[in-house]
């Protein structure tokens, strides 16, 4: 049976298969919840959603599901990067607590079925807020990175111009979603891009991260 | 209808466009601002290590005027003494033992003359740890050796005995430029009264040497290329950030005054 799949399912698909070729047997723990991460986008996108349409026509429930363990891997992946710096525990901590009470708030008073754009709005800015804070201690630090080959700078932008990009989105989503430009509306085509540039990102930081192995085994 | 449509189109292109852009600007700030730092390393080493071979270098020309002064005192004044030993010792007439015994004593006069001299030669030989004891040693030290030849009269204010920092690189610098005026002092400037002064005041070590000497044309001879080593001397006094007025004229003399950031 023949399953058609939308630009972001293929860009996601294909971001998975490298990591796996990429990734497997790596023990650093931002490279395997990525891999993990990965895992759960593709079950998510070409299984889970697909099934909740057919059943409900609906499969929205399932994305506001999916937010959960994307704030949490990418948070995870977030710290990872941070470490190398600071300890990030607090401001990591804070985020997810911010967001769960957005989250919860949002699921009391609209229900599952709505995206939940307050969560993935607040998602958004605090992701952007890491990132930028990264981009900082990078800078600041007396250690000079080389970014051009950093596995863990390619990893934050990607993360960086997602939630960033993706903010406009967030903030007008009534209004990305009503207007159609040929197949999809704005906000699809908008998350197309996006999408595309956060698995190109993702991809390359995971070429850098094999050749860091290679160059240290 | 449309027209509004079109325009919130137009309006959120532009907009997710400054948000797509937002990132590639930062990113590239970073790359920039990474590369600035990376060169600004780059150089802080290479002054570092055209320092530190400039710092060698002092240390070796340091080495080797030490090894010339041993050279002419060996020369000039044990070796001499030795000989005249000799020829007493040699002179001695057994038979004659009043004047041997005369003799005698006045060998022992020299030898013991010679252990001096010899044990002088040997605290000049320690010329490099006496950098570690402190600027104000080292140069009293120097003047010592400059006092011992004679030649000069010395009038001498070292304040610096008692400093209590030390700066061993710098310390180095400092008395490789007092030999270096001390030598084109003992060179060129034909002088008979040699007057030298060394303080420390507010975080700066003040160097100060005059001469009653035929004095020179600073400017022509800065623009020569042998220039009595003051081109060096200049280049010393700026690694290590100081400043140097050099006041001479014929037939008046020089001055020169050195200012040191300290320690």
């Amino acid at each position: 049976m023949f399953i058609s799949l939308s630009i972001i399912t293929v860009v996601e698909l294909l971001c998975f298969i490298l990591g796996l070729i990429t990734l497997l047997g790596d023990k650093k723990p931002l490279w395997r919840n990525t891999l993990i991460f990965l895992l759960i986008v593709c079950l998510t996108e070409v299984i889970l959603g697909r099934w909740a349409a057919r059943k409900f026509h609906n499969n929205i429930f399932i994305y506001n599901i999916y937010t959960l363990f994307e704030a949490g891997f990418i948070s995870a992946g977030i710290y990872q990067c941070l470490k190398k710096y600071i300890n990030p525990t607090k401001i990591i901590t804070i985020g997810l607590v911010i967001f769960y009470v957005t989250y919860i708030a949002f699921f009391v008073t609209h229900g599952i079925s709505p995206y939940n754009t307050w969560a993935a709005s607040i998602l958004a800015v605090i992701f952007v807020l890491y990132c930028l804070y990264y981009y900082y201690l990078v800078i600041s630090a007396d250690e000079l990175m080389e970014i051009n080959t950093s596995p863990e700078f390619w990893w934050m932008t990607a993360v960086l111009f997602f939630y960033f990009g993706s903010t406009t989105g967030n903030l007008f989503h009534e209004l990305f979603t009503s207007i159609v430009i040929g197949k999809f509306s704005i906000r699809g085509h908008l998350f197309n891009v996006l999408n595309v540039i956060f698995y190109s990102l993702w991809a390359y930081s995971f070429i850098c991260r094999i050749k860091q192995r290679r160059l240290q085994s | 209808m449309q027209d509004q449509t079109t325009q919130i189109t137009i309006l959120v292109i532009i907009s997710t466009t400054i948000f797509l852009l937002m990132p590639i600007f930062l990113v590239f700030y970073i790359k920039i601002s990474i590369k600035y730092r990376k060169n600004h390393v780059l150089e802080k080493t290479a002054m570092k290590q055209k320092f530190d071979a400039e710092l060698l270098k002092t240390q070796l020309e340091v080495q080797e005027q030490t090894m010339q002064s041993i050279a002419t005192e060996l020369h000039d004044n044990v070796g001499q003494l030795l000989s005249l030993t000799t020829l007493t010792l040699n002179s001695i007439d057994l038979n004659n033992t009043e004047k041997a015994g005369k003799k005698i004593d006045n060998s022992l006069g020299l030898v013991n003359n010679s252990i001096k001299e010899l044990r002088e030669l040997a605290k000049l030989l320690h010329g490099e740890q006496i950098v570690q004891n402190g600027i104000g040693h080292a140069i009293e030290q120097e003047l010592n050796w400059l006092n011992k030849a004679g030649v000069h009269q010395l009038i001498v204010s070292n304040n610096l005995i008692d400093l209590n920092y030390t700066s061993p690189d710098k310390d180095l610098i400092i008395l490789r430029l007092l030999q270096e005026i001390i030598n084109n002092i003992i060179k060129h400037a034909k002088a008979s009264v040699i007057e030298v002064e060394g303080y420390f005041r507010e975080n700066t070590l003040y160097l100060n040497v005059k001469e009653n000497g035929v004095g020179f044309d600073v400017e022509e001879t800065r623009g020569r290329r042998t220039g009595m080593g003051l081109n060096s001397i200049y280049k010393r006094i700026e690694m290590i950030n100081g400043k140097l007025a050099l006041n001479s004229s014929p037939n008046h003399g020089t001055t020169i005054l050195i200012e040191i950031p300290y320690p």
